[in-house]
């Protein structure tokens, strides 16, 4: 530093001499101008560029310092070096913060005292062989920047007829990088801290001195510019007396830049520093290897310790384990590949019913009776030595000292015994036999408690089916329901209702739910109800009511309640609207009590009418009395009646009988004469026996037709329906049967059924039919015609015939009694039959009458009345 | 009496019918065994062989009774009732012959059992032909037991 400090003065004072000589014209200093620096972007570490792009550097920022230590502004600019260089040497700009003097520069600028001396570098790829001295140079291709001062030096010095120069040293060194060329010559510290940027790290400097490179920096100016150079020379004077300078230094150059210092000056440093660093270094080392050995010495005192400790941690947890192991439920042993146990606890020992050293050190054999089992845990064991597996885990069971079966879960692992280096089987086994037991029990309890379960689920679910039938029962019920529930402090909580409910009082239940039954119902705060519901909840004893009259805002009527418990805590209550019930009982009382009155009002009426009545039934009574007298008269009348009936009746009888009895005779004894003397007896004789004959023929005849007649009047006449065609077709048949000889056509139309007597009403017709045929005898073909016509009261029939007919004059006589309109000779008959036709249909209510004319043949009507509907 | 069967029993009280009625029986061969009594309790007598017939034998039964309604002592209906009550007796057919054709005379005949009911028609002729009928009848085609 001492050294530059004097270059810098020296140069000073001799700058400020030519100071007004070579200032150009061009350039005037009088106070706060500004100059335009430029400085190249890639020369670190004295110039580059920062992050925002503005120059930087070491150069630029002493030239910053300079200038503000004289009062200039200053303007930076980036460009090539190149470019910048021309454009000093133009004048475009005031100043560059670094140029290398040189002979062919001092032509064209003016430089300040330098301020950093350079020396130059050849850089090669990493491995580069054959370059050692200068001379090696002369054969490579040498990267050199264009315009540099190492171009120049490369040039002056004739280094290498193959030269390169690249815009900048970023550019060469990647050129050299990949491998072209031989060598990039540069300034040592820049190209080092440019290759750091770069991070190429496989371009390495050589040892190589470019003695005769060597390099002082400066500010350059145009040449002439006298008053910048002085300004500048006195800039750089102040920042190097006031620290500035050394601040920057150590602010851009890095220690290792700090390494190329000059031989001497290296040994000089090496002389300085570096014996009693020596020194320093041999006391220190000492000291520091006492410590070290002081340390080392304690660590092994505390590891002794520590040692100690562990054993007798070690100590302490092996007694516990024996103690564990001693005192454990379960057996534990150690088995080694020999079958000889190194290990038994007491558990073990005792089940065998032995002590665990009398195992200790035996094998199976010694102690285990059953022969299989020795032979299992030989397996077992094998399995275990032979690697098959790390852990065998074994469920088997034992016979025990005391004669117990014993199950045992057994757990057997590989266990390597240190101390004899043999390997071994760690086994541990729990006595489950309780469990085993307890397992059995388990399983039936579970079975039982699945059982119960399903118990339960069934009742479940038969609670469920009962419960979704309540449920249905309730929604469905034409009865309102209300739950209520009952709190621990006695309150009656309103639950639910279902539909019926709501219909029945006309409010919906969903405000009732979860108020207390004095909040929801009101009017029944005062009375016995609510109490009786919460008895229900409580006590399951039931209550009903046939009549509850409720008047609230919302719901007024009377109600038909009953309450019941549905299960502790739980009431409903069950109601029926009977309102229209109730007020008609009210009517039906209103009724009652006005009919009262009525019948009250009807008994005196009929009281007085029963008296007034009473006095006309004695009116009646006497009147019975006279009625009765007369119907006893009556009776004894009809009595007589009855009486000279049958009185009559027999007479008739006995007279007819007794009456033909005679006639027989005459007629039988006189057909004797006839028969008997025939040949005695002339012609006369014989008429006469005829006449007498026929007499006794027709008186016979007449007491029938006498008889008859009288039997008549006297007969009741029965009213029933009767089948006229029924008549007819058998009176034909009979008559048809009877005149065999005749030829007679029946013309008989379909006849109407009438009620009349069946046997009277036969008689007409077959006296009416008899007629026919009797008075039809003369004709050749008789045709006799029955038929009937309808009128309005009654029921015309009418038999026809083709016979003699008769004359209409004396058609009242047709139906007297014994009338007849012709001679027995001509017609026999007594003249009866038409009077007993007249008499029955007589007294059928009807009537006869005859149409006719003589020879042209007769029509006979009888009329029975019917009763029209 | 005629040591002869007697083939029919005529009970008639008049002489006349009686007469007339054997005097037909008689023109058609049927007369050879006809026993005539005149009342109801002659005709029992003779039925029962009681009394007058006390000889007889009552095995020998008449093929037909000729029974007529009116009798003195015994009536006919009631000698029609005994006959056909009698067990013995009862298989005889009976004709009431009669001159009354009283209805009920007739009912009441045929509910004691008369086989046949016959009016006397007051024409000989017919009865003559009537009596010839019955004869034929009951003594020739009906079979008995």
């Amino acid at each position: 530093m001492e050294y530059l400090k004097k270059i810098l003065l020296f140069f000073f004072y001799i700058n400020i001499f030519s100071l007004h000589a070579h200032l150009p014209p061009i350039t005037h200093y009088g106070g706060e101008d500004t100059i335009h620096v430029a400085s190249e972007p890639n020369y670190p570490p004295f110039c580059s560029v920062n992050d925002a792009g503005e120059a930087d550097g070491f150069s630029v920022d002493l030239f910053k310092e300079t200038a503000a230590a004289v009062g200039l502004q200053v303007e930076f600019r980036v460009d090539t070096w190149n470019k910048i260089k021309q454009e000093l040497i133009d004048g475009k700009i005031d100043a560059l913060p670094m140029v290398g003097r040189s002979p062919e520069r001092e032509l064209y600028y003016d430089f300040t005292f330098p301020y950093h001396t350079l020396h130059g570098g050849v850089f090669v790829r990493k491995g580069t062989t054959g370059i050692n001295t200068i001379e090696d140079l002369k054969s490579k291709e040498i990267i050199v920047m264009k315009g540099d001062n190492t171009e120049e030096y490369v040039l002056r010095e004739n280094l290498s007829p193959y030269v390169i120069s690249t815009k900048t040293y970023t550019e060469a060194f990647n050129l050299l990088q990949s491998g072209k060329h031989d060598a990039v010559i540069a300034q040592r510290l820049m190209g080092l801290q440019l290759l750091g940027l770069l991070q190429i790290e496989d371009i390495v400097p050589l040892d190589i001195d470019l003695t005769t490179f060597s390099q002082d920096f400066s500010f350059a100016v145009q040449e002439g510019n006298k008053g910048l150079l002085a300004k500048l020379n006195e800039g750089l004077s102040i920042i190097i007396a006031n620290g500035t300078y050394d601040e920057l230094h150590k602010k851009w150059f890095t220690p290792e830049m700090q390494r190329h210092i000059t031989f001497k000056e290296k040994l000089k440093i090496i002389f300085k520093v570096l014996i009693p660093l020596i020194i320093l270094i041999s006391i220190i080392s000492i000291l520091i290897l006492r410590a070290e050995v002081k340390r080392k010495t304690k660590n092994l005192n505390n590891e002794v310790v520590k040692r100690k400790e562990i054993e007798r941690s070690i100590r302490e947890s092996e007694t516990w384990l024996r103690k564990i192991i001693k005192h454990n439920p379960h057996f534990i042993f150690i088995r080694d590949e020999d079958g000889i146990y190194q290990i038994v606890n007491e558990a073990m020992a005792e089940a065998y019913g032995f002590a665990p050293d009398e195992i200790e050190g035996k094998t199976d054999a010694d102690f285990i009776k059953s022969e299989s089992d020795i032979i299992r845990y030989k397996n077992q064991d094998l399995k275990i030595f032979n690697n098959e597996t790390d852990r065998l885990d074994i469920e088997g069971s034992f016979i025990d000292s005391t004669g117990n079966k014993r199950f045992m879960q057994t757990i057997k692992v590989p266990f390597n015994l240190l101390t004899s280096g043999k390997k071994a089987v760690l086994g541990v086994s729990s006595d489950i036999t309780n469990l085993r037991k307890i397992e059995a029990e388990l399983t039936q309890k579970n079975e039982d408690l699945e059982k119960e379960i399903n118990t339960r689920i069934n009742a479940e679910k038969a609670f469920m089916e009962s419960e979704i039938t309540f449920r249905s029962i309730v929604e469905s019920s034409p009865l309102g329901i209300h739950i209520y529930h009952l709190e621990d402090d006695d309150r009656l909580i309103f639950e639910g209702a279902n539909p019926a409910a709501d219909k029945l009082i006309g409010v919906d239940h969903s405000q009732y739910i979860g108020k207390t039954i004095e909040e929801a119902f009101p009017a029944l705060v005062d009375t016995e109800i609510p109490e009786k519901y919460r008895i229900a909840a409580r006590t399951g004893e039931s209550w009903q009511t046939t009549q509850i009259d409720y008047h609230d805002d919302l719901v007024n009527g009377a109600f038909e309640v009953s309450a019941f418990q549905m299960h502790p805590g739980k009431v409903a209550v069950l109601f029926n609207n009977i309102t229209d019930r109730v007020k008609a009982e009210e009517q039906l009382k209103d009724y009652r009590d006005k009919l009262e009155l009525i019948i009250e009002e009807r008994t005196r009426s009929l009281i007085e009418k029963t008296t007034s009545y009473e006095d006309s039934q004695l009116a009646l009574s006497y009147l019975m009395e006279d009625v009765n007298e007369a119907r006893i008269e009556l009776e004894k009348v009809n009595a007589q009646f009855v009486a000279v009936n049958q009185e009559l009746e027999a007479f008739s009888y006995s007279v007819s009988h007794d009456l033909r009895a005679p006639l027989r005779a005459i007629d039988g004894f006189s057909k004797v004469l006839e028969e008997d003397y025939f040949d005695k007896l002339d012609e006369n004789a014989m008429e006469c026996i005829e006449i007498i004959r026929n007499n006794a023929k027709m008186m016979g005849l007449l007491i029938n037709d006498l008889l008859e007649f009288s039997r008549l009047s006297r007969k009741e006449i029965k009213f029933f329906e009767i089948d006229m065609n029924e008549i007819i077709t058998d009176l034909v048949k009979e008559f048809k049967q009877n005149n065999k000889d005749r030829i007679i056509d029946f013309k008989i139309h379909d006849l109407a059924n009438i009620k009349a007597d069946r046997s009277m009403i036969r008689q007409v017709l077959q006296n009416l039919l008899s007629n026919a045929i009797k008075y039809s005898q003369p004709r050749k073909k008789a045709v006799i015609e029955c038929g009937w016509t309808e009128r309005e009261q009654d029921i015309v029939f009418f038999v026809k015939d083709n016979g003699v007919g008769f004359d209409i004059k004396y058609k009242n006589k047709l139906f007297g009694v014994f009338q007849r309109l012709h001679l027995a000779e001509e017609f026999e008959g007594t003249g009866v039959g038409l009077a007993i036709v007249q008499r029955i249909i007589n007294k059928h209510g009807g009537n006869v009458w005859a149409e006719g004319e003589v020879d042209k043949g007769a029509t006979f009507y009888f009329s029975i009345p019917v009763e029209k509907e | 009496m005629s040591s002869k069967e007697v083939e029919i029993l005529l009970v008639e009280d008049n002489l006349n019918d009686a007469k007339l009625t054997m005097r037909a029986l008689r023109k058609n061969n049927l007369a050879n065994n006809v026993h005539h009594v005149v009342d109801g309790e002659e005709a029992l007598d003779f039925i029962f062989a009681r009394n007058k017939y006390d000889g007889r034998d009552v095995e020998k039964k008449p093929k037909v009774i000729l029974l007529d309604l009116k009798l003195p002592k015994v009536d006919g209906l009631e000698v029609l009732k005994i006959l056909k009550e009698n067990e013995r007796t009862k298989t005889i057919p009976i004709v009431v012959l009669t001159s009354s054709n009283q209805e009920s005379d007739k009912v009441r005949s045929y509910d004691l059992g008369a086989n046949s009911y016959i009016v006397k028609p007051v024409d000989f002729e017919q009865f003559i032909k009537a009596v010839a009928n019955l004869g034929l009848y009951w003594l020739l085609l009906n079979e008995l037991p």
